[in-house]
């Protein structure tokens, strides 16, 4: 049996600064432009995966962010190994402790998508903003999520394996 | 086929999302299209709650089908708003409801079932998916 050839590699970086300047939806329109890029070369589910992924973490930097002359960074590699998307923004260590807080709540969870569910009816009931991003990344998408802080910048991390996708 | 309301998400000038609520010989059709990414779709949004809590109660509907199969995607931002329509249609009818969605999208597949809340027995009984492929 033949081994089927490996899969097209692709990398793509965005920074924008200041994030001040942002005007309209960025979020948005990254995740569609990679979704569109992404489904040239890989199985429709795998652009579906970095659009969630691209649209749910930038937001959140878009929706927390102090400093409007700070950079935001974005990083998509995908290869026959994986799909990883990273983003980078300024943030306080507060900021850093709430995100990895939840993180691990969700690496620690054996049921993350019990976890996602009683949150969003939590916050669904105090209409609270936000919060559900990351749970939806692990629970409905199955990323691996990592969180590192270095220099006032925050890097998310979110992880999909594609050995097996069809 | 009438349509007893409607309503739609207006992006950039663009119109991006629409919910269609249609009624057909004692069938409702609730119908979502296109994408939900905005900050607070609630907003756009709050004309059609409030007429679906004046035109639905009291009506006589046998069946209900809600379909996701035309929404492309929804952003986290999008959850609240979709829990209250669905929560409204299932409060106000009480035949069976039929959800069409992607088999391919993993928000239709595994966040879907959450936000029509079927871990709620008298939401679960009533409830059927007929899962769609993608042309």
């Amino acid at each position: 049996m033949s081994e089927s050839p490996p899969a097209t590699r692709l990398g793509v970086t965005v920074t924008v600064a200041p994030l001040g300047d942002v005007r309209g939806n960025i979020a948005t329109l990254l995740g569609q432009s990679l979704h569109d890029l992404l489904t040239m070369f890989y199985p429709p589910a795998v652009g579906k995966k970095a659009n969630v992924a691209v649209t749910e973490l930038i937001q959140n930097v878009i929706q927390n962010a102090l400093d409007a002359d700070s950079t935001l960074g974005l990083d998509l590699r995908v290869d026959d190994e994986g799909l990883v998307v990273r983003v980078r923004n300024k943030a306080t260590p507060a900021q850093y402790e709430a995100v990895r807080a939840r993180v691990d709540a969700l690496a620690a969870s054996d049921a993350p998508k019990h976890l996602f569910t009683e949150t969003l009816r939590k916050r669904r009931a105090d209409r609270l903003k936000g919060g559900l991003g990351l749970m939806r990344l692990v629970a409905e998408n199955r990323f691996r999520l990592a969180v590192s802080y270095e220099q006032e910048h925050l890097t998310m991390q979110a992880a999909f394996p594609l050995r097996g996708t069809p | 086929m009438n349509v007893l309301t409607y309503g739609e998400i207006m992006e950039g000038g663009a119109s991006v999302f629409h919910c269609v609520v249609r009624e057909d010989a004692g069938s409702l059709f609730v119908i979502f299209s296109g994408v939900v990414r905005v900050d607070n779709p609630a907003r756009h949004l709050s004309e059609l709650l409030a007429e679906l809590r004046q035109l639905l109660p009291g009506r006589t509907i046998d069946r209900t089908v809600i379909d996701f199969t035309e929404l492309e995607f929804c952003n986290s931002n999008g959850f609240y708003i979709i829990m209250d329509i669905i929560e409204l249609v299932y409060a106000a009818t009480t035949g069976p409801v039929l959800v069409r969605r992607l088999e391919e999208d993993d928000w239709q597949q595994e966040t879907l079932p959450i936000l029509l809340n079927l871990d709620e027995a008298a939401v679960a009984e009533r409830t059927s998916f007929e899962d769609v492929g993608e042309i």
